[in-house]
């Protein structure tokens, strides 16, 4: 019988946990007007860092602590210095998406440091624990306990009571005074970042210490809740934080004892988007989100989504885009191709189609209507499970598989733009990465349709209806499969973008206040832009399913799109010759690092992250 | 001059590609206060950013203090003894007067408990309204309060110039007149004051020299008692606009 009691301590202890990370997010939101995604990374690394200091250096659990939270401040400061500060003035979106790609560059390196496996993390006092009348309680959850409220109350007594803590809080609400009062805004967003590091730090010994365990994963499902937990407080409000971190964790610890724990992420993604829909500025009503729109948004006004045509941003001076007669050399070219590669590289030709329709799926929302999302890789695999099920179930040609799978994109792409269009900036960015966890968490567990991790097997190869249901086996049939979609979807997609409704998305884009003030009905056109995203994105992943005859819930995990959005960014958002060139260059990359196949994700984040710092308009600039 | 307090030298700002300041120099000498005046878009608050380093010179140079500003972060010229109050008060919305007082401090923070306590003490005699509100949020205050605040916490430096952008903007008649009541009794106490200003007549009735700056160009510059008499720049440069536009409607 789960104890009502024991389940509050517990929701109190790994809501401390939420509650510093939420203060990290809180404090760089606040000072650096950023949401960082790298916050979880650093989570993650206090973690690793402590465990590696016990393991290898054979250091006692409270030294080899320090020692990795003072690295881990350390990594937080030198990341801003050396990635984030140079591109302060540049696109809005920039630094976000820098902080996206050293999420994954520190992740994956920590894959490749210290394995993709859980590791064990020591715990001396693993087991000692009370039983006070029914409630259990464990000497781990009073750590936690202690180590929070101490942080939270020397942090706020901190940022209260002494000349740099107050000077840190003008800096947050106004940079320029702050600078006017001889505040060193440079200083203080170095402390800021510190600051993050190290809670952040703190966070992962806590939470290695109370699993018991360690993976490299794990700063994506923390750093989520921390956030939501910061949203939930308002974002830049510090008890804000504190209490959201703490109902946070109540609620899980509650849902996930009463319902099981299966639920526990799920319900705390949910909460998330909830929140987003119909709270952003927080359960307290801080105007945090202003700077991003978000609150402006609940309270029925709209923001502007402007993206990377923010102020400072330097129209690209040349933009590179195919047309006319050189498209249909490229087309001819490209129907050539199978006559001169070998199978393999007839496979990586399909590989590269099907990712460049996926590119030109993100491509019109995030660069044409300015909505990044990073959920894309969940509406991919609602097409491949979609054209997946229906095709293992009863046999229908490809071309029906593929509107089938398009229209289940495009009912998802609308279920998650519904929360989304209402937002701007950075926020959306977490919205659609909700939305992605989400969907991912139902592949995952809703087996008796889905079939859980195992997957779908034995998906048939597509048969064509239109040359009498003739079935495709050999790679170049795939190909040219492929490329037949990717070249319509080319085509049609060309048309939308030239004609009312792509130039009413650029306007949406460039300043929504304007268009709304012109009578644009701006939600029912980005939503057009979210359906037609999806519509693209299910497509490709049926083509996707049946190239590769079977399809697991890890497919469609966030990295994937996260190497999606990587060929967007590189090819400059909202171009479509550039999506494709950054597709193809990407799957070719891909091909060519095979042998180094584990540095993989690190060269993917840091493509990313220097597109952004030396080439934010991508490789052929953006419209 | 050397001995200026302000030397602003034949200065072009841009933002980006559009540029706000025209070959602009404007000098302010020791205890001297100077009224920079224009409409909207003349370039004023330009003038102040140039002063306290929050734009860059493309071309001229600016002397505070007795420094060249060159390369400074605003934060290293308000250490030189630059106070400032600028446009739209700016004051710290989350914090309260007191700390908000404690900001304008910042630059004095090792000068011990007792110094500032006492500088706490003279600012609220010289506003006193803030007194009463001293532990309540600032950004619940009213804008004449706010402007008070804002006035008192660049007191708190005691700073040897305090730059002053549009001390009278959104308030009635009869606080503006309490502010520049303020602003005179800082002038008696020494202050160098550089300040700009939409509506003439009353920063002209407190300044010793005024600038009048008409898109991005000074158009006319001279002793302040001069310039408030002279009719035909009234009309053409102080915002008498309707009356001018009449005359020109007639031509
Ligand atoms: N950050 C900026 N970016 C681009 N242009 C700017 C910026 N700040 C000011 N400008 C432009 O420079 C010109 C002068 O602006 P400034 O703020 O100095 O005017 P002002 O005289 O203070 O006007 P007001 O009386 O309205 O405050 C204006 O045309 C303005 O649009
Ligand atoms: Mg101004």
């Amino acid at each position: 019988m789960v104890d009502f009691f024991s389940q509050i301590i517990n929701g109190l202890a790994i809501g401390n946990v939420y509650a510093l990370l939420a203060i990290g997010f809180a404090l760089v939101f606040g000072v650096a007007n950023l949401i960082n995604f790298a916050q979880g990374s650093l989570f993650m690394l206090g973690g690793y860092l402590t465990f590696t200091g016990v393991s290898y250096l054979g250091l006692p659990l409270l030294p080899a602590a320090l020692l990795g939270i003072l690295l881990t401040t350390g990594i937080g400061v030198a990341l801003d210095w050396a990635c984030l500060r140079p591109i302060q003035r540049g696109p809005r979106i920039a630094p976000l998406l820098a902080t996206l790609a050293l999420a994954v560059i520190i992740d994956s390196t920590a894959e490749l440091v210290w394995s993709p496996n859980t590791q064990g993390f020591p715990n001396p006092m693993a087991d000692q624990a009370w039983t006070v009348g029914n409630a259990f309680i464990s000497a781990v959850d009073l750590l936690i306990l202690a180590t929070g409220i101490v942080c939270i109350v020397s942090l706020t007594l901190f940022l209260k009571y002494t000349w740099t803590g107050r000077a840190l809080r003008a800096t947050a609400m106004d940079p320029e005074a702050a600078q006017q009062m001889g505040v060193n805004v440079a200083a203080m967003r170095t402390l800021t970042f510190g600051l993050a590091g190290l809670l952040g730090g703190i966070g992962g010994v806590l939470i290695g210490l109370y699993y018991q365990s360690i993976w490299p994963t794990m700063g994506i499902p923390f750093g989520l809740k921390g956030f939501t937990a910061a949203l939930l407080g308002g974002i830049s409000s510090i008890p804000g934080a504190i209490a959201g971190g703490l109902l946070l964790g109540i609620f899980e610890s509650l849902t996930s004892g009463y319902l099981g724990s299966l639920y526990r992420n799920m319900v705390a993604y949910s909460l998330l988007l909830l929140v987003l829909f119909f709270r952003p500025q927080g359960l307290f009503g801080a105007r945090g989100l202003d700077a991003l729109g978000g609150a402006q948004a609940a309270a029925g006004m709209v923001p502007s989504t402007s993206l990377m045509a923010s102020a400072f941003s330097p129209v690209t001076s040349r933009i590179y885009t195919l047309a006319g007669w050189p498209a249909l050399a490229v087309l001819v070219l490209a129907v050539l191709y199978p006559f001169v590669a070998d199978r393999t590289w007839e496979h990586i030709g399909t590989l590269a189609a099907i990712f460049s329709l996926l590119a030109v799926s993100l491509t019109v929302v995030a660069g044409s209507a300015g909505q990044i999302s990073v959920g894309h890789a969940a509406l991919f695999g609602v097409g491949a499970y979609t054209a997946a099920l229906l095709g293992v179930a009863c046999d229908l040609p490809i071309e029906l598989l593929l509107v089938a799978a398009g229209t289940m994109g495009a009912i998802a792409a609308i279920a998650c733009g519904v929360v989304a269009v209402r937002l701007s900036g950075h926020v959306i960015v977490m919205a659609t990465l909700a939305s992605g966890l989400i969907l991912h968490s139902v592949f995952l567990s809703w087996i008796d349709v889905t079939r859980g991790p195992m997957g779908v097997r034995g998906i048939p190869p597509p048969s064509v209806g239109l040359l009498g249901g003739f079935s495709i086996t050999d790679n170049a049939g795939h190909y040219w499969l492929s490329l037949a979609v990717l070249a319509l979807a080319l085509f049609l997609t060309g048309r939308l973008l030239q004609s009312n409704v792509g130039r009413t998305w650029r306007a949406i884009r460039e300043d929504r206040l304007a268009a709304v003030a012109a009578g644009v009905p701006a939600v029912r056109y980005l939503l057009m832009a979210f359906a037609v995203s999806g519509f693209l994105a299910g497509a490709a992943g049926a083509l996707y399913a049946h190239l590769l005859a079977f399809i697991a819930p890890g497919d469609f995990f966030i990295l994937a799109s996260f190497i999606v959005l990587t060929m967007v960014v590189l090819g400059g958002l909202g171009n479509l010759t550039g999506a494709v060139f950054g597709a193809v260059l990407l799957i070719v990359l891909t091909e060519v690092l095979r042998e180094f196949g584990e540095f993989r994700m690190v060269a993917y984040g840091l493509v990313l992250l220097l597109a952004i710092m030396f080439r934010p308009n991508g490789l052929l600039g953006s419209k | 001059m050397s001995g200026d307090v302000v030397t602003i030298d034949h200065v072009d700002i841009f933002y980006g590609s559009v540029q706000a300041l025209f070959d602009v120099s404007v000098r302010v000498a020791p205890g001297e206060t100077v009224a920079v005046l224009g409409g909207n878009a003349s370039g004023k608050s330009t003038t102040i950013k140039t002063v306290l380093g929050l734009v860059q010179a493309r071309r001229g140079s600016v002397r505070v203090l007795g420094r060249d500003i060159r390369g400074l972060a605003t934060s290293q010229v308000a250490a030189l003894g630059v106070g400032s109050i600028p446009e739209g008060r700016r004051v710290f919305p989350e914090m309260t007067v007191h700390e908000n007082l404690l900001m304008g401090a910042y630059l004095r923070r090792n000068e011990g408990r007792r110094r500032l306590e006492q500088a706490t003490e003279e600012a609220l005699a010289l506003f006193p309204d803030l007194r009463e509100r001293f532990g309540q949020l600032a950004g619940t205050l009213s804008g004449g309060e706010q402007q008070m605040l804002a006035m008192a916490r660049a007191w708190m430096r005691h700073p040897q110039l305090l730059c002053i952008d549009e001390p009278s903007m959104g308030l009635s008649p009869r606080f503006v007149e309490r502010i520049y009541d303020a602003i005179a009794g800082l002038k008696a106490r020494g202050v160098t004051i550089l300040m700009v200003e939409q509506s003439a007549t009353m920063a002209l009735a407190v300044a010793d020299r005024a600038y009048v700056l008409r898109s991005g160009h000074i158009a006319v510059e001279g002793e302040a008692a001069a310039l408030a008499n002279d009719p035909s720049i009234r009309r053409a440069y102080l915002g008498e606009r309707a009356f001018t536009e009449k005359e020109t409607d007639h031509v």
